[in-house]
């Protein structure tokens, strides 16, 4: 079966990037989504050339603080004389990291339970949709708060985790939907009659089935996760001296930026987040006409 | 009985004693969240509701114009607007029309001097203390009723029986809104409960950007004191009332959808 595949493909591509290309493609057709695209395209480009764009260091205190917009710091500094626009800059770096880390580990966590849930019937799946349920019911913002608050080491890596362990749980519950109704189609059944294995079962011939579900998934987790890391940093449980656009939110709430006309210093970071959020949910839109038909643009 | 009713005094969840917050240390913390929560229920209830009537309207509108120019520009304006971080949106309110402006007062849910009465004076004094934290909160929220609306509404507009009445003659006002809206409607309801938690989650930030006096926050203020008895106690505040709002929203879907009454 596979050396047929390789013989007919043209050149050595491996099937995983073949799949990725397609489906960045049927995206690209998709306007949202292609605006999506090239927003979230121009935040990663920011991210990883920051170093070039950023006309001073993000940490260095080399300025006199709390100063207002002008030509030399185009967006103020902070009380501790950072420049904000490089910190700008910079800051895209940890909202992509946190966004897209969190995304990863919440939609892992998903599609692991609900593909086992919907899978297995009985009594694995009525633990796991008690477990489910629990962290549905559970408010997601609160309790992330206390657990940051709980846990101590202030890192980004910290959030990352707190978030991806309060967002799992909407995409898991689809995800089980989804692959009990897969379960008993024929192409299923006759896997497991030619002896294939539960793991390779669901994760090889009904996981493909739900893509866009995953994907959807994945999008909406990093979207939540790009906001919570804002929140928990704005309330002050990230690391403080992380440069990102939650903990510049933090230091201008800290300073009274608003009050001493540093306004830039929460609309930009603010307004930046929402970009970022903006992107990601225009490519949802893309997913989810993928799956859906209905609601493709004529 | 008796000894029942003593257990339950010695216990500590079923009694309400979380012991002494560190943040309030004259009040139990019981207390502290009894007096916070009427604030919350009905700032957080308000607007919810007005957040999913206003939501889903413009939902069903979008999805009846489905690739017009009144389903774009909703789109577009709910995608931008939903993606706004609560809190943020309330430190530009509170800058443009509370500092700048004075339109409203900057902070508290009452004026300070004054304490709470049912009194109209005091109704109409605190009613303008939530304008702002009530905007901020509908503006956030309203966007995911409004795609969840529009997606179920191009979804029931497919099915045969819009077509049917469609064919019939029906007005298309009344093929909107009884016909394809009443059904697109269910999914909504259900996941009007679930909801809560996010509208919960951006109150508490909302809630602590203005100051005001509810269990959002509380919870702000529990976090900056590191006051763990009180975050514990909020915590499982905030998950009973999602269980009784996820209850209530069940019964209301058994009077809406006639199928589910056997």
């Amino acid at each position: 079966m596979s050396t047929t595949r390789h013989s007919t493909g043209r050149r050595a591509i491996p099937g995983s990037l073949r799949f990725l290309g397609r489906a960045l493609r049927t995206l690209w057709s998709n306007g949202k989504a292609r605006t999506g695209l090239i927003i979230l395209g121009l935040i990663i480009a920011t991210a990883v050339l920051a170093p070039v764009i950023a006309p001073h260091s993000p940490t260095a205190t080399t300025f006199p603080p709390y100063r207002g917009p002008d030509s030399v710091n185009w967006f103020g500094t902070t009380g501790n004389g950072q420049d904000v626009f490089s910190q700008m800059i910079y800051g895209a770096r940890v909202s992509l990291l946190v966004g897209f880390g969190a995304g990863a580990v919440a939609t892992l966590v998903a599609v692991t339970l609900g593909l086992v849930a919907g899978y297995r019937p009985g009594i694995v799946d009525e633990v796991l949709g008690f477990v489910t349920n629990l962290a549905l019911v559970v408010p997601a913002l609160p309790l992330m708060i206390i657990l940051a608050a709980y846990l101590q080491g202030r890192s980004v890596w910290t959030i990352v985790l707190v978030v991806a362990f309060t967002s799992w749980a909407t995409g898991a519950r689809v995800i089980r939907s989804q692959t009990s109704t897969l379960r008993t189609r024929e192409f299923v059944t006759s896997a497991v009659f030619s002896g294939e294995r539960l793991f390779r079962v669901a994760f090889r011939e009904i996981l493909p089935n739900m893509t866009s579900l995953v994907a959807a998934s994945f999008f909406a987790a990093a979207t939540a996760a790009v906001l919570a890391e804002a929140s928990l940093e704005f309330l002050g449980l990230g690391n403080p001296s992380t440069v990102s656009w939650g903990t510049i939110l933090y230091s201008a709430q800290q300073q009274n930026a608003l009050l001493t006309g540093q306004w830039l210093m929460v609309l930009a970071p603010g307004l930046a987040i929402v970009l970022l959020m903006v992107s990601l949910t225009l490519i949802n839109f893309g997913v989810d006409a993928l799956s859906n038909p209905r609601l493709r643009e004529k | 009985m008796e000894r029942h009713h003593q257990r339950g005094t010695d216990g500590n969840i079923a009694t309400l004693r979380f012991g002494t917050s560190y943040s309030f240390p004259s009040q139990t913390v019981a207390q502290t969240i009894g007096n916070a929560l009427p604030w919350t229920l009905v700032l957080v209830g308000a607007t919810t509701i007005f957040a999913f009537i206003i939501g889903t309207l413009l939902g069903v509108y979008a999805g009846w114009h489905r690739g017009r120019l009144p389903d774009s520009s909703i789109t577009v304006g709910a995608t931008f607007f939903g993606a706004f971080p609560p809190f943020w949106l309330g430190l530009l309110l509170l800058y443009l029309l509370a500092f700048k402006y004075g339109w409203f007062p900057i902070k508290g849910g009452y004026s300070p001097g004054t304490s709470p009465s049912l009194s109209l004076s005091f109704l109409s004094d605190a009613l303008r203390h939530s304008v702002l934290p009530a905007l901020t909160l509908v503006i956030t929220t309203m966007s995911g009723w409004v795609f969840g609306m529009r997606n179920n509404m191009i979804n029931t507009l497919g099915e045969d029986f819009v077509t049917f009445a469609e064919a019939n003659g029906l007005r298309s006002r009344t093929v909107a809104l009884r016909y394809a809206a009443r059904n697109a409607l269910l999914p909504n309801v259900t996941a009007f409960g679930l909801s809560l938690g996010s509208v919960v989650g951006g109150a508490v930030l909302v809630e602590g950007v203005f100051s005001y006096p509810g269990v959002g926050g509380l919870l702000f203020i529990a976090v900056t004191n590191h006051d763990f008895p009180l975050m514990q106690a909020l915590l499982l505040v905030f998950t009973l009332s999602m269980l009784v709002a996820i209850f209530i929203v069940d019964l209301l879907y058994v009077r809406l959808d006639p199928r589910v009454r056997r």
